[in-house]
C-alpha cells in the first residue's frame, strides 16, 4: 500500500467507505467517506466481498446484485498462533489437517504455516493458522479472546500443545468468505453478463475467480486490463444505451388503470397492503400482467408467475407499475404469460 | 444430500399406508410435515403418498383440519401431517395462529415442501424459510406436468446443490416422484429423531448463509440473545413462544431467530428465490394453454357472465333431473318392499299403539326421507360441487361475483360455502372458515342459515308445485331470496366493522380428476349421513310421539289463535312450523298427518284444507324460520351459543314478519 501511495498520480484513501454509486453521463458518480461531494470516475473496480458488492450494486445494477447473491458466503475467523516447539509433546508433521464432520471441535481446519512455507517463523518456533466458523458459526459470536481460547482448546486436543502461545491473533471474515459450490463458474459468468451493460464497472476479488493470493493478483491484472480498455479505447458515453436517457421511455401508472391484456413491472407498493401483497410475490421488480377485470367494477385478475391473483381495485390502486410505451399489447400477452 | 439418489424402485414398492391403529409405536415414529403454498397440490400429494384419496379441494384454504397419516416410505414408517396452504411462515392461513406455530406445535422432524415447478420464483421463498428453521427439508417440485405444458423445465440437480437438500420432480396427479421424495423425507426424519434421542451426533455441515452481511449479523445477535435468555430458565419473557419451541427441540436457535426477524428476512428470501429460479429454469416459448385462455374468458365480463349463468342453471337442471329421477325411484322401491314389511313387524312386536306409531315414524318415515332426499339430492349436489371445485371454476366464479357479495359485506368466495349450504347448512357453516375475519364469518354464517337447504327446498316445492303450480313455487323462492338478501344487507349495516379488500390467489383451471371428485363427494356425503341420520331418526320419533300421543291437540289450542290471527294459517300449521325445527322436510308430512285427524278425509291432501295463499305463506315461513336443530348446534359449535341463538331469533322474527305481511297482502288474515 505504501509503495502504491508513493507512485505519481495515485491517491490512496483508507477508512473511507463507499457511500453511494450511481451512473452519470460518461461514467460513475461516487461518494466516499464523510464527503458530501460526488466524484466522477470513468471506471470503478469493486474489489469487495460478495455481500458488500451486492449492497453497492443493488441500486445501480440490480440484476448483477441478484446474481452475485447466488454465490454463497459464510463467516469465518482466522486464528493465527505461534508456539515454541517445546510446547509440543511431539512436533507436528505434515502441513495441517481438516476436521471431519461430526467431530466435537470448534475449528474447521488448521494449517501448519511455517511447515508449509519457508521463512514464516524463526527456528525453534512454529506458526499455526486455524479456521473457525463454518461448522459452528455460533463460536464467532464470542469475543476474540473466546475464539482464541476455543482454538487453543482444540489444538490441545488434537496436537497436544500446551502452555501460552508466543502470539495469538484473530482475523474475522464475517459473512465474507465465499463458498464455491458446483456451478460457480457459470454463476460468475452470469455476473459478468449482467454487468456487460455497465462498461467501466468491474468486479474482482475472492467471490469470483479464486481466493488465494495468486488468484487475487491475476484478477487484479485482468481488472486493470479492462479499465485500460475503457480509458484508452471506447469512451462509455459513446456506447449506445449507456446513459440513462437512452433507456426506452416508460410511464408509471397505478395498476387499476392498466387495461386487461397489458402488463408491466412493479415499481412500488403502497403501505396499506404491502405485507399481504409481498406474500403473493407482488414486490418491486416483479413482472405481472392484468388478464381480466370482473364486472361491476369487480376485482382485477392478474397473472404473476404462473399464478392467477385476484385483487380488489382499491388494492390494485396501491401498486404502481411501469409500462413500456408500445411494448406491451394484448397480442403478445398469452406467450408472455407463459414465457 | 443424503438419500438424494435413493433407489427409486425399492422406494416405490415400500411406500404404503397402514392402519393408524398402531398406537404403541406412535411415540417412536418421526413426523414429516407437508407444507406448500395454496393450490400447489398438497392434498393430492398426500393422497399419493399415503395411498388414500380423501377430500381435496381445488380452492384455496380448504384444508382446515390437520390430517395426520401413517406412511411407510423407503422401508420406514413415519407420520405425515398435512398443513393448510400458506404463503409464508408468518402467514395465518387458519385463523389467528401464525403458520410457524401450527408447524412447530407438531414438532416435525423433516419437512416436505411442495413448490410449483413452473413458478419457482414465487414458491422457493417458502422452501428457503423452512430450510432456515434448521429442520431437514425435501423439496418436491410438483405440478411438473403443468410446468411442462407451459414450456418450463427445471434442473433439479442444480437446485439440489443450491439448496443443499434433496429435490424431486413430482406430479401428484400421476404419483410420479412422490414415493422417492417421501423416502428421502422419512430417512431424514429418522436421522433427526436419532439425533434428538442422542443416538447420533448432529449433522455438522449447515448450508451457507444466503443473507447479506448486515442481516447475518442481526441474526447472529438474535441467536446470542436467545441463547442467553434460554440459560436464564423458564421465567424469561417469551411472548411468541419461540424460546419454548427451541428448548423443546422443534426448531434451531438460528431458525427461531430468522422467524423473529422475518420482516427483514422475507425480502432476502424472495430475492434469492428469484435468482435461483432464474438459474435452474429452462424456458421454451409455447403458445398459451387452453386452460390459460379459458381462465381469462371465465373471469371477463363477457363471456364470463353468460358462462356463469349457464353453469348455475345447468347445475340446478342436473339436480332436478337426476335427483328427481333417483328420488322417485327410491320412494317407489321403498314403498313396495321395505315399508309394508316394517309396518307389519312393528305392529306385531310393539304392543302400545302410540309407541308403535312413533317408531314407525322414525324408521319408516325417517329412513325413506334419508333415502329419497339424502341420496338423490344431496349426493348429486355434492358431486356437482366437487366437479366445480376440482376444476377450479368455483374461485373464478367467486371473483366474478365479488362485487355482488361486497354489498353484503362479504367477499366473492362466500359463494363456495353458500353453494354447499344449498345442499345442507351444516357443511356450509363449517365452510365459512375460508373467510378471513370473524365479522365475515358471522355474516357468512347468517347468510348460510337463511339459504334454503335441500330439505327446505323440497318443502317449498312439494307444498306449492302440485297445488298452486311451479310458477308459484318459483315466486316463493324469489321471496325467500329477496328476504335473505335484505336481511344480510341489514346485518352488514348492523354488525360493526368493515370488510377487508380482496387479495386472493385463484385456483388454476384443471380437468377434474374422477377419483378426487368421487372421494370428495363421498366424504362430504358420508359426514352428512352420519350427522343427519340420528337427527332424522330421533326427530321423526319425537314427531311421531307428539302426533300419536295427542299432545299436539293441546299445543294447537294454545298457538291456534296466534297463527290464525298473525299468519292466517290453521293451528296445525303452526304446530308443523314449530316441529319443523326437528326435521324441516317432515313439516309437510306432519301437517298432513295432523290434518287427517283434524279434518278427516279432506285433510288427506294439502289442497283439501289450505288455500294456495295459505300454503304460500306456510312454505315461506318454514323456509325462513329458525334453522333446524343440527344447524343451530353447528352455529353454537363454531361461534358460541349467544351468536347462534341471536341468529336463530333473527330468522324467527324475520319469518313471522314476512309471514304477517304476506298474509295481509294475500288477504288470508285480518288486516
Amino acid at each position: 500500500m505504501t509503495a502504491i501511495g508513493a507512485m505519481a498520480d495515485v491517491t490512496v484513501r483508507t477508512r473511507a467507505p463507499l457511500r453511494a454509486l450511481r451512473r452519470v453521463s460518461g461514467g460513475y458518480g461516487v461518494r466516499i467517506g464523510g464527503d458530501d461531494l460526488e466524484e466522477r470516475f470513468e471506471a470503478v473496480v469493486l474489489a469487495t466481498s460478495g455481500p458488500a458488492a451486492v449492497g453497492i450494486l443493488e441500486g445501480i445494477a440490480p440484476m448483477a446484485a441478484a446474481r452475485i447473491q447466488t454465490i454463497p458466503h459464510g463467516s469465518t475467523a482466522v486464528v493465527t498462533l505461534a508456539y515454541r516447539l517445546d510446547a509440543f509433546t511431539e512436533p507436528p508433521t505434515g502441513h495441517g489437517f481438516l476436521v471431519a464432520a461430526g467431530e466435537p471441535l470448534a475449528i474447521d481446519a488448521c494449517t501448519f504455516s511455517s511447515r508449509k512455507w519457508a521463512g514464516r517463523a524463526p527456528d525453534g518456533t512454529i506458526l499455526l493458522r486455524c479456521f473457525v466458523g463454518s461448522r459452528r458459526p455460533e463460536v464467532l459470536i464470542g469475543t476474540d479472546e473466546a475464539v482464541l481460547a476455543a482454538a487453543r482448546r482444540d489444538l490441545a486436543t488434537t496436537l497436544g500443545v500446551h502452555g501460552e502461545p508466543i502470539l495469538g491473533q484473530v482475523s474475522r471474515w464475517t459473512g465474507q468468505m465465499p463458498h464455491y459450490t458446483v456451478g460457480h463458474l457459470e454463476r460468475v459468468q452470469a455476473v459478468s453478463e449482467a454487468l456487460a451493460a455497465l462498461p467501466g464497472l468491474i468486479v474482482a476479488g475472492a467471490p469470483y475467480r479464486g481466493v488465494g493470493l495468486p488468484d487475487c493478483i491475476s484478477q487484479g491484472r485482468a481488472a486493470a486490463g479492462s479499465v485500460e480498455a475503457i480509458l484508452g479505447g471506447v469512451r462509455p458515453d459513446a456506447i449506445p444505451g449507456a446513459t440513462p436517457d437512452a433507456d426506452p421511455p416508460q410511464v408509471s401508472v397505478p395498476l387499476h388503470r392498466v387495461a386487461p391484456g397489458n402488463g408491466g413491472r412493479v415499481i412500488s407498493v403502497g403501505p396499506s397492503h404491502r405485507a399481504e401483497l409481498a406474500r403473493e410475490g407482488v414486490r418491486p421488480g416483479a413482472d405481472l400482467s392484468v388478464s381480466s377485470a370482473a364486472p361491476f367494477a369487480g376485482p382485477l385478475v392478474l397473472r404473476i408467475g404462473r399464478a392467477r391473483l385476484a385483487l380488489a381495485r382499491s388494492v390494485a390502486g396501491t401498486v404502481e407499475v411501469t409500462v413500456g410505451v408500445g411494448s406491451t399489447t394484448s397480442d403478445d400477452l398469452p406467450s408472455k404469460a407463459a414465457r | 444430500m443424503i438419500g438424494l439418489h435413493r433407489h427409486a424402485q425399492s422406494a416405490r414398492e415400500d411406500v404404503r399406508t397402514t392402519a393408524s391403529g398402531a398406537a404403541e409405536d406412535a411415540e417412536r415414529l418421526p413426523t414429516v410435515a407437508l407444507v406448500g403454498r395454496p393450490n400447489v397440490g398438497k392434498s393430492t400429494f398426500l393422497a399419493r403418498a399415503s395411498r388414500r384419496f380423501v377430500e381435496t379441494s381445488n380452492a384455496p384454504g380448504t384444508t382446515v383440519h390437520l390430517e395426520r397419516r401413517r406412511v411407510v416410505a423407503g422401508g420406514r414408517a413415519a407420520w405425515l401431517v398435512d398443513f393448510p396452504g400458506t404463503r409464508s411462515l408468518t402467514d395465518c392461513p387458519a385463523g389467528e395462529e401464525p403458520f410457524w406455530r401450527l408447524l412447530l406445535d407438531e414438532a416435525p422432524d423433516a419437512i416436505v415442501v411442495l413448490a410449483d415447478a413452473g413458478d419457482l420464483g414465487r414458491h422457493l421463498p417458502l422452501v428457503l424459510a423452512c430450510r432456515e428453521l434448521g429442520l431437514p427439508v425435501v423439496l418436491a417440485a410438483n405440478l411438473t406436468d403443468e410446468a411442462t405444458g407451459h414450456g418450463i423445465e427445471i434442473d433439479a440437480g442444480r437446485l439440489s446443490q443450491l439448496l443443499v437438500a434433496p429435490v424431486h420432480r413430482t406430479t401428484g396427479r400421476t404419483g410420479q416422484g412422490v414415493d422417492e421424495a417421501m423416502a428421502d423425507a422419512v430417512a431424514l426424519a429418522w436421522q433427526r429423531l436419532a439425533v434428538r434421542d442422542g443416538r447420533r451426533s448432529p449433522r455438522a455441515t449447515a448450508p451457507a448463509s444466503i443473507f447479506p452481511f448486515e442481516l447475518e449479523r442481526s441474526i447472529l445477535a438474535e441467536v446470542g440473545t436467545m441463547r442467553s435468555s434460554n440459560s436464564l430458565g423458564a421465567a424469561v419473557f417469551d411472548p411468541d413462544g419461540l424460546l419454548e419451541a427451541v428448548s423443546r427441540g422443534s426448531v434451531s436457535v438460528r431458525g427461531a431467530a430468522t422467524l423473529r426477524l422475518s420482516d427483514a428476512v422475507e425480502p432476502v428470501l424472495w430475492r434469492v428465490a428469484e435468482a435461483w429460479a432464474h438459474q435452474v429454469e429452462r424456458r421454451r416459448n409455447v403458445s398459451a394453454t387452453t386452460a390459460d385462455r379459458l381462465a381469462v374468458l371465465v373471469t371477463s365480463p363477457f363471456p364470463g357472465l353468460p358462462i356463469f349463468i349457464a353453469v348455475t342453471l345447468g347445475s340446478f337442471a342436473a339436480m332436478v333431473v337426476v335427483g328427481g329421477f333417483l328420488s322417485a325411484w327410491m320412494a317407489t322401491l321403498w314403498g313396495a318392499t321395505v315399508s309394508p314389511t316394517m309396518t307389519a313387524i312393528v305392529a306385531a312386536t310393539i304392543p302400545i299403539p302410540a309407541l308403535a306409531t312413533a317408531i314407525l315414524w322414525a324408521l319408516d318415515g325417517g329412513l325413506i326421507a334419508m333415502l329419497s332426499i339424502g341420496i338423490p339430492y344431496v349426493l348429486t349436489f355434492y358431486v356437482l360441487v366437487a366437479v366445480l371445485e376440482d376444476s377450479g371454476y368455483l374461485t373464478s366464479a367467486a371473483v366474478l361475483m365479488d362485487r355482488i357479495f361486497n354489498v353484503l359485506g362479504l367477499p366473492g368466495r362466500t359463494a363456495i360455502p353458500l353453494l354447499t349450504a344449498a345442499g345442507c347448512n351444516v357443511p356450509g357453516i363449517y365452510g365459512t372458515r375460508i373467510l378471513a375475519t370473524h365479522r365475515e364469518r358471522l355474516l357468512g354464517a347468517f347468510l348460510v342459515t337463511l339459504t334454503p337447504c335441500s330439505a327446505r327446498t323440497a318443502v317449498v316445492i312439494a307444498a306449492l308445485a302440485p297445488i298452486a303450480g311451479p310458477l308459484v313455487a318459483l315466486a316463493a323462492f324469489a321471496v325467500v331470496a329477496a328476504v335473505t338478501f335484505a336481511a344480510s344487507f341489514a346485518a352488514n349495516a348492523v354488525v360493526p366493522g368493515r370488510q377487508p379488500a380482496l387479495v386472493l390467489e385463484l385456483a388454476p383451471l384443471r380437468l377434474p380428476v374422477v377419483r378426487h371428485v368421487g372421494a370428495k363427494a363421498w366424504s362430504r356425503f358420508r359426514s352428512f349421513v352420519m350427522m343427519a341420520t340420528p337427527i332424522m331418526l330421533v326427530g321423526s320419533f319425537v314427531l311421531g310421539l307428539v302426533y300419536a300421543s295427542g299432545l299436539w291437540v293441546q299445543l294447537a289450542a294454545v298457538i291456534g289463535p296466534v297463527t290464525e290471527t298473525l299468519l292466517g294459517l290453521p293451528a296445525i300449521a303452526g304446530v308443523a312450523i314449530i316441529f319443523a325445527f326437528l326435521r324441516k322436510e317432515l313439516a309437510l308430512q306432519l301437517l298432513v298427518a295432523l290434518a287427517i285427524v283434524q279434518y278427516g278425509a279432506s285433510g288427506a291432501t294439502l289442497g283439501g284444507f289450505m288455500s294456495s295463499a295459505q300454503l304460500f305463506v306456510f312454505a315461506i315461513v318454514v323456509s325462513i324460520s329458525v334453522p333446524c336443530v343440527a344447524t343451530l348446534a353447528t352455529l353454537a359449535d363454531e361461534f358460541g351459543w349467544r351468536p347462534a341463538l341471536g341468529m336463530a331469533g333473527a330468522t324467527l322474527a324475520l319469518a313471522l314478519g314476512v309471514g304477517m305481511v304476506l298474509a295481509r297482502v294475500l288477504g288470508i288474515a285480518p288486516a
